[in-house]
């Protein structure tokens, strides 16, 4: 059952294509911008490109989480799979998935090449992997309760970063700090250690808290 | 201390005087605004319910 | 027999009917005490030898931040409870205390910027506290934004009950990720509410103000609670009687 949810929803992801490329190329052009804007001077690049690449790739995660439900709400296919599927928690949980398969991981095998760009110390490129790859996990988790609340509203875009990124922003203070502290050499696993307990977390309360979410969206 | 000293605040009276008068403005608004709401909702009710007893 | 009580206790009806007699003196004895706070905090009490007189913006800032705190958690408590037991005074509860929790957040924001210029020399600065209060302001303002969002307003009680409820378990976590953070990158040690040991001149305003704010803040949403229910209530016989008289 789970399989088939799975595969329904990566199935419709490849379909959107440019739903899955669309996030990826703002990536790319955030974080071209702020040498840029700011300087181009390697070193000061390379003590702030941690935080500029986790900010930036939080920004164009968060721009494709319109596709996790809205759909699904639309047809009202969303309403039958949670009611009929046996397990709203699983389609919940399928959709969050297929979410980070689709836009987080993307994110995390460009930004190396956003890392070269920003000057970051190749010694830091664990660090940004392992953290980045973490960290668009739990924005697809903390956004599918976003997600889950403002479905049904006109206004919802707007309305969901303001509800996400006050939530989300633990996360982005130590993870960008994993990545600065692994570019001037120094220890980073208290970062890494923090950011796998909140993913634990949320993977223990966030499918609870998003079918109640989509629950009261779908009335 | 002179009343002229209190105001200067030891050359701090900007500081300590809009701090407090930002915060009386605000509770004085929070009060006046909730009841401005209360006599809104009140006038507006009343005038349904004459309505409602006029069309019985 | 015991749930008649609590029935009566949490019915629109008797709260009306409590608030008449309640509320007016909550009002006047926290104004009363906040003037009293106040003078003693402006004329009565003793300067700072580092801060000077801007230490007085101390008995503004640190009430209503404590009342921004202890408001979102009780908002939180209320959301909870309605949402879970589905009892209407309760999300009243949640959305009349959000307003007043969100003008303490800003109120505490103002003056800790106030009182940090002179005293650290910048308007801003990213101290664990007031970045975990700017936070907390912006959860303030999405619990409000998402309740507004929605046209079925039982819905919107609900669905900003989640987030609250969401909202209450990260605060703790979202201020000590600002404390880690804010200890990792400071230069100079910053002690917002001064020392430990305050002398009673100062401690006594400042207590004071803090009770007195937060019962101010405690009649305000119960008044804005009455307001609640003319407006969800606006169909029953009990509210058509009372107006007419």
């Amino acid at each position: 059952m789970f399989k088939r949810l799975l595969k329904r929803e990566l199935l419709r992801q490849w379909r959107s294509r440019q739903d899955v490329t669309n996030p990826l190329i703002f990536f790319l052009i955030t974080v071209s911008l702020f040498p840029l804007a700011v300087t181009p001077d390697g070193e000061l690049l390379a003590s702030i490109s941690g935080g500029i690449i986790w900010v930036s790739a939080l920004l164009a995660a968060m721009l494709s989480l319109e596709s996790m439900y809205r759909d699904d709400y639309r047809d009202g296919t969303l309403e039958l799979l949670l009611l009929q599927s046996g397990s709203p928690y699983l389609v919940v949980v399928a959709k969050i998935i297929s979410h980070w398969v689709t836009t987080g991981i993307p994110l995390v095998v460009i930004s190396p090449v956003l890392a070269i760009m920003m000057h970051l110390p190749t010694h830091a490129m664990t660090a940004l992997l392992s953290s980045l790859i973490i960290g668009t996990a739990i924005l697809s988790l903390i956004g599918s309760v976003g997600m889950g609340l403002t479905v049904g509203l006109r206004q919802g875009g707007v309305l969901l970063s303001l509800l996400v990124l006050p939530l989300f922003i633990p996360v982005l203070i130590f993870g960008a700090s994993a990545v600065t502290a692994a570019g001037m050499g120094l220890e980073y696993s208290g970062q890494l250690a923090y950011l796998g307990a909140y993913l634990a977390g949320s993977i223990a309360l966030v499918p609870l808290a998003s079918v109640a979410a989509i629950k009261i969206s779908i009335h | 201390m002179t009343f002229q000293e209190f105001l200067h605040m030891g050359g701090h009276g900007f500081y300590v005087w809009s701090s407090y008068g930002i915060a009386l403005v605000i509770f004085v608004g929070l009060y006046l605004s909730t009841r401005l709401k209360n006599k809104k909702l009140v006038e507006q009710l009343q005038r349904r319910y004459r309505q409602e007893q006029r069309e019985q | 027999m015991t749930w008649q009580w609590f029935n009566r206790l949490t019915s629109p009806k008797s709260y009306f009917d409590i608030t008449d007699w309640l509320l007016p003196p909550m009002l006047i004895i926290s104004v009363i005490l906040m003037m009293v706070g106040t003078y003693l905090g402006l004329y009565d009490s003793p300067i700072d030898y580092q801060q000077g007189n801007t230490v007085r913006i101390m008995y503004i800032h640190v009430p209503t931040a404590t009342a921004s705190m202890f408001g979102y958690v009780v908002m939180a408590i209320a959301a909870a409870v309605g949402y879970i037991w589905r009892i209407k005074m309760a999300h009243m509860a949640a959305l009349s205390i959000a307003p007043v929790g969100a003008a303490m957040t800003f109120l505490a924001l103002v003056t800790g910027a106030i009182w940090g210029k002179p005293t650290w020399g910048t308007w801003w600065v990213w101290d664990a506290r007031l970045t975990t209060e700017l936070i907390l302001f912006f959860l303030y303002v999405g619990f409000m934004a998402l309740h507004s969002a929605f046209e079925d307003r039982e819905l919107g009680d609900r669905a900003a009950g989640v987030l609250a409820m969401v909202g209450v378990v990260n605060v703790p976590i979202i201020h000590y990720s600002v404390y880690w953070w804010n200890t990792l990158h400071q230069k100079s040690s910053i002690s917002v509410a001064g020392k430990a040991s305050m002398p009673v001149e100062m401690l006594t305003p400042l207590l004071l103000m803090m009770f007195a704010i937060i019962l101010f803040c405690t009649a305000i949403s119960m008044y804005r609670i009455r307001n609640e229910i003319l407006d969800r209530e606006r169909d029953k016989n009990w509210i058509k009687e009372r107006l007419s008289a």
